[in-house]
């Protein structure tokens, strides 16, 4: 019987940290890449929501304020709690290969020649330097630690 | 030209949406919609992946794109290619390249309340050139016609209209099945030629979209010579001129057909079931006229306008 023995490689374990005043960047991390199969990738940060009460809700009338004016007087905790909202997307060398527009599982994501994860595209795995960006829309904590695993297999 | 229903703004879990695609597709059939755009946040679908739910499920499917960025949220129908939005400051609004494709441009939810409730949500690029913007989500979300964002988008699209043409539009920004105690609107486009998706597209850059919760208006002017739809030019020297609506799909509830234009309302008249309005208006320092219908002073439905190019 033939075994295919599949070789899994982390290539990456990145740590950050988060402020407020990290909102709007983009964190890319640039990694090479030759002869693989699959590119696995998860995104982890902590705390996910602002759960100080106060703070949000401060937080909230102030953007109600500044957005609508429109009286809206409906009660704040509709929009609790606020989220803190990180999003990744890749680009292999040539071209965009996907994004993951929304809050993280447990579950690594995927892309290869079929089968990516939802938001990805399947392809050819090229040679060469990859990229994967997380894109920081919303950080509403004091502070947001950010965990990005990266494997290959093949 | 044929009416044909479009919902322009939709969601799957290939970003935050609940639906697979395949399901999406399927609500939209449950809705007997003709035309749908998929268009989740930053990420696009295959063609092959499309052209196969499009077959399976007898539906015209638009590819598109919501480019989601830090400072607003525009939708991209008839992309065939990502567009990154990562390397766009808040002050480098330019779509310069995208307009040299076939793809059309729509701001998304323009008066949604933004950060932090709702990241981006809120239009906050300078715009430099109207005309770079082909439409704009009058209507949004769920509700659409009490919903106080939109009240404002209406404002500031007629007010708009003063200067551009900037098609209105319907975008329910669709994630996840409707809750029974809330309603949704759809898209009348009128297509011209047997293209339903390119016929779409240029429906909608041509303004031959009515946005309703149900009625259907077909508002036209006309003289001896011409008649002239929604969307177009009425180029005349005269003072007034005559307006046809026909009405269907209204439900028999008591309503009133209101022409108005940038001068305000010019004309009522009171409907309780599907009707043929034909009367005359005075247009002098007439720019547009649309056509609403109103229930208990709800808008329910209304057209894109007819723009008057009053001759010397
Ligand atoms: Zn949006
Ligand atoms: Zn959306």
């Amino acid at each position: 019987m033939l075994v295919e023995v599949v070789f899994i490689t982390q290539i990456l374990l990145v740590k950050g940290t988060l402020f407020e005043s990290s909102n709007k960047t983009h964190i890319s991390y640039s990694f090479y890449i030759e002869n693989i199969s699959h590119l696995y990738f998860k995104l982890d940060f902590n705390p996910k929501t602002l759960e100080d009460k106060q703070k949000a809700k401060t937080m909230i009338y102030d953007c109600l304020l500044k957005y609508s004016n429109l009286a809206e007087e409906e009660t704040w905790e509709k929009y609790f709690p606020l989220k803190n909202l990180l999003t990744l997307s890749v680009d292999d060398p040539k071209n965009f290969r996907g994004a993951a527009h929304r809050q993280p599982t447990d579950e690594a994501l995927l892309i290869a020649y079929e089968n990516s994860s939802a938001g990805f595209l399947d392809g050819e795995m090229i040679n060469g330097y990859w990229k994967i960006t997380i894109s920081v829309h919303s950080i509403v904590t004091d502070s947001c630690d950010y965990e990005l695993q990266i494997w290959t297999e093949g | 030209m044929k009416w044909v229903t479009a919902e322009l703004h939709t969601h799957t879990c290939a970003s935050d949406g609940n639906f697979t695609f395949e399901e999406l597709v399927q609500s939209a059939k449950a809705e007997d919609l003709d035309v749908i755009a998929i268009t989740d946040h930053n990420t696009i679908h295959p063609a092959t992946h499309i052209r196969k739910l499009e077959k399976k499920y007898n539906i015209d499917i638009i590819a598109g794109m919501e480019w989601t960025t830090f400072y607003g949220h525009l939708v991209i129908l008839n992309l065939h290619s990502y567009i990154d939005w990562r390397t766009i400051g808040p002050s480098q609004f330019d779509v310069t390249d995208i307009k040299k494709s076939d793809a059309i441009l729509g701001i998304a939810h323009p008066f949604r309340v933004g950060s932090p409730i709702a990241t981006g949500c809120h239009w906050e690029y300078e715009v430099s050139d109207w005309n770079d913007i082909d439409y704009f989500e009058v209507w949004s979300n769920v509700n659409p016609n009490i919903n106080a964002a939109n009240k404002k988008a209406f404002k500031f699209w007629l007010d708009k209209l003063n200067t551009t043409k900037l098609t209105a539009v319907y975008g329910r920004d669709w994630h996840r099945p409707i809750p029974a105690d809330k309603i949704v609107a759809k898209n009348y486009i009128g297509v011209i030629g047997d293209n339903m998706k390119s016929g779409v597209i240029d429906a909608i850059k041509a303004g031959r979209v009515v946005v309703s919760l149900a009625p259907l208006i077909e508002f036209t002017l006309f003289d001896n010579d011409h008649v002239v739809n929604i969307g177009e030019d009425y180029f005349t020297s005269n003072c007034i001129v005559n307006f046809k609506c026909v009405i269907t799909q209204l439900n028999n509830i008591p309503s009133s057909l209101v022409i108005k234009s940038n001068l305000g309302p010019i004309h009522f008249a009171n409907i309780s079931q599907d009707s043929i309005i034909v009367s005359n208006i005075s247009i002098t320092s007439v720019k547009w006229i649309i056509a609403v219908i109103e229930q208990n002073t709800e808008m329910v439905a209304f057209t894109n306008p007819i723009f008057i190019r009053q001759k010397e």
